[in-house]
């Protein structure tokens, strides 16, 4: 069978914090209807990658190109964070405070001039696959660690993006949920066929999610596990 | 680059505009001399009043930079719970326009009969009306230091020697931008020494230029005040680095420190002195205005004056706010060179003096409005855009600083439009701080003398220059009812600044849960 091409595709990326490298002209491919985890100590880059692929953050070095097309050169945006079709759970989760837990779900649907009815229905079944139906008028301040992070994971995966950038997802919740969401995240990607870069510090989450774990340490992915 | 921070960066352009014009067109262009300088500078004693004014400003500064700290001590650190009721009251004299003090000394002069015109009343006025400036900053530094130092040295010190030893040394940027701020609005405060009768070089600048029109030597005398701004402004830059000092919150207190009954009792003598100073001349003013017949026959003849003065520093506000906004969104999202370039833009205002401002405007607005009114009023806007348009940056990017930016990061992934983002996204998190500058604009615009008595259009009169031109005829009633219309219009701005303040901090606790 013909292998499918890399919907992202890192080359030679690299990128300096202060004086340290951080990320040492990396070169990775992901693809479409797979999942790629990312792990390694903490400080490696793991955060960095993730942002330098949703276009918010610019490498000193190197391309990145999503779906073929140059979509990042050297320290130039070629193609706007959002043009990407990125859905993306932040570490800190980056809920909005001023928008009700429905609200931080609709705003993308809505900017995606998605009609009233799709956005209230995907909107439904993202409060029931993440159990979070019952906060859905709160307001993130309210929420716990566990619930921020369940609605963050709603508001990326309601906008049905090509690529899903999980910074640890589900650090914040309980096992059963962790079971639950890997059951879903395998059943999402059978439908939707996106590309999921996921990033986990835990070996045993990073195995249970996906057979190609890329380790990452001291700027560089030397080993595949 | 992108398209919003080359936009920030033109508008900043437009808006010192005249301060470029009149450098490089009324100056430079024309060849500078030094001999032509040193003639000017080094006659009559004109060198003398600068240094004295450096004198009074550095003494004024120091007597602010005290009160201050100790006022933001106190409402912070003191853990005295009756301070509380005087986290707003500290700010107060900030409201107050310079010259009601003025008339208050006035008053108080012909009552007793004890002649206060003086150089230590002149110092001291100029110190309590910025002592809220370094009781801000240094009460923005007191709640920023992070609660991990302060209790990991708390845990090996003895007594307070933590906060002496560790706090203290932290807020070291914070006291030098206290220092440099005061101290530059001390120098080039116009009004208090005006109508003191002290010679100051600002004064000295104002009656020069208002006396010849002559650019090339206002140009000669603005440009040691200049260069002395630039070269602290250059150095509180260097020291103060990305943090942001503005912050007007109630929020965070920090760690309490144990202070001895005599010292309470003396920052509870300070705060009553703080009333006093807030009381007694809005009560002079009360006193002198209750000999009129009726309120509203009193009021009539000045209320074009006070709308005009509204009306313009309302304008000013919102020109500045725009500009504000763009800038300070430039400056959280840009990195490296470009974010040291934008924060060192957003000090560089503050180096240069309102008269350099109001007389480069003069310059252009003649190439560019002729004699029109209304052109007269716009150029009024743009001076008082340009005047506070650092105080508003500041407060502004106190505030963006504080939100996280994730929250702006996912807007940036869930929704492409600029403007829905910013109305949606930004706008709604960061409306405190803009509520809070647009009002702290209008009050500091309200009472503004120095660029507007330079700028007035001929046939409209700001409130602030019209009291500024009668009490040179004396402190009579009619002084004193437009000065407490102006007043009474300050404290109500300053209690929506008290409501959007309580509203910002529940703001912020959101934001870091």
């Amino acid at each position: 069978m013909k292998e499918l091409p890399d919907m992202i595709e890192l080359r030679n990326v690299s990128k300096r914090f202060s004086n340290k490298l951080l990320l040492d002209s990396i070169s990775l491919g992901f693809k479409a209807g797979e999942i790629t985890v990312i792990t390694g100590p903490s400080g490696t880059g793991k955060t960095t990658l993730l942002r330098i692929i949703a276009g918010l953050d610019v490498p000193e070095e190197g391309q990145v190109f999503i779906d073929g097309k140059r979509a990042t050169d050297c320290r130039k945006i070629l193609v706007k964070p959002f043009d990407r079709n990125v859905g993306m759970v932040f570490q800190d989760f980056g809920l909005w405070p001023h928008m009700t837990v429905d609200k931080n779900l609709s705003y993308g649907l809505q900017s995606r001039k998605t009609d009233r009815d799709t956005v209230q229905k995907v909107i439904d079944e993202m409060l029931q696959t993440f159990e979070i139906n019952e906060i859905r008028s709160a307001y993130p301040s309210l929420l716990s660690g566990g619930e921020k992070q369940r609605v963050a994971l709603a508001r990326a995966f309601a906008l049905r993006p090509h690529i899903l950038l999980l910074d640890e997802p589900v650090s914040n919740t309980h096992r059963a949920f962790r079971d639950r969401f890997t059951a879903y995240l395998k059943s999402y990607i059978n439908e939707y066929k996106p590309c999921v870069v996921y990033v986990t510090h835990a070996l045993d989450e990073a195995q249970k999610v996906s057979s190609k774990v890329v380790w990452l340490e001291n700027g560089r992915t030397d080993k595949e596990i | 680059m992108k398209k919003e921070p080359l936009i920030a960066l033109a508008l900043y352009g437009i808006l010192y505009l005249p301060f470029a014009v009149f450098l490089f067109q009324g100056g430079i262009a024309r060849g500078l001399s030094f001999a032509q300088f040193s003639s000017l500078f080094f006659s009559e004693g004109n060198d003398i009043i600068f240094i004295n004014s450096i004198g009074i400003s550095l003494l004024s500064s120091l007597l602010s930079l005290t009160a201050g700290f100790l006022v933001a001590f106190a409402v912070t650190r003191s853990g005295i719970r009756s301070m509380q009721w005087f986290s707003f009251l500290y700010l107060l004299p900030l409201a107050i326009p310079g010259f009601v003090y003025v008339e208050a000394v006035v008053f108080l002069s012909e009552g007793t009969g004890i002649n206060l015109f003086t150089l230590p009343v002149l110092i001291l006025l100029l110190s309590v009306v910025y002592m809220p400036v370094s009781a801000i900053i240094i009460g923005a530094g007191l709640r920023a230091v992070p609660k991990s130092i302060e209790e990991s040295a708390l845990l090996v010190s003895p007594k307070n020697r933590w906060f002496i030893r560790i706090t203290l040394p932290w807020m070291r940027p914070y006291f030098i931008t206290a220092f440099a701020l005061t101290f530059l609005f001390s120098f080039a405060n116009y009004e208090i020494p005006s109508l003191m009768n002290v010679q100051t070089y600002t004064l000295f600048i104002f009656n020069q230029f208002g006396a010849f029109y002559n650019f090339l030597n206002a140009l000669y005398l603005i440009l040691p005040v200049f260069l002395l701004f630039l070269l602290i402004v250059i150095a509180e830059r260097y020291v103060v680095g990305k943090r942001s000092f503005f912050d007007l919150s109630m929020g965070k207190k920090g760690l309490t420190v144990e202070t001895h009954s005599g010292f309470r009792y003396l920052l509870l003598c300070l705060f009553i002195a703080i009333s006093v100073i807030v009381i007694l001349p809005s009560a002079i003013l009360l006193v002198k205005a209750s000999s009129v017949r009726s309120i509203p026959e009193a009021v009539i003849p000045y209320w074009k004056e006070v709308g005009y003065s509204l009306v313009v520093s309302a304008g000013g506000a919102v020109v500045s706010l725009i500009v504000g906004m763009l800038f300070v969104r430039s400056m959280t999202a840009a990195q490296g060179r470009l974010r040291y370039i934008f924060l060192s833009l957003a000090f560089l205002p503050f180096a240069v003096p309102p008269a350099f401002l109001a007389i480069g405007l003069i310059k252009l607005s003649g190439t560019l409005f002729g004699t029109s009114s209304a052109g007269a009023t716009a150029v009024l806007v743009w001076g008082f855009s340009a005047r506070y348009f650092p105080i508003v940056l500041h407060i502004l990017y106190a505030g963006a600083v504080t939100v996280n930016p994730r929250y702006r990061e996912s807007a940036a992934l869930s929704c492409g439009s600029w403007w829905k983002n910013v109305v949606r996204i930004w706008l709604p998190l960061n409306a405190g701080t803009m509520q809070q500058a647009f009002f702290f604009f209008i009050i500091l615009s309200l009472a503004e003398i120095g660029l507007a008595v330079l700028l007035v259009p001929p046939d409209c009169m700001t409130a602030s220059v019209n009291i500024y031109s009668m009490l040179h005829y004396g402190f009579e009633k009619e002084v004193a009812v437009e000065t407490l219309m102006i007043l009474v219009l300050v404290v109500t701005l300053g209690f929506l600044i008290l409501r959007v303040r309580k509203q910002r901090m529940t703001g912020i606790c959101e934001r870091v849960a």
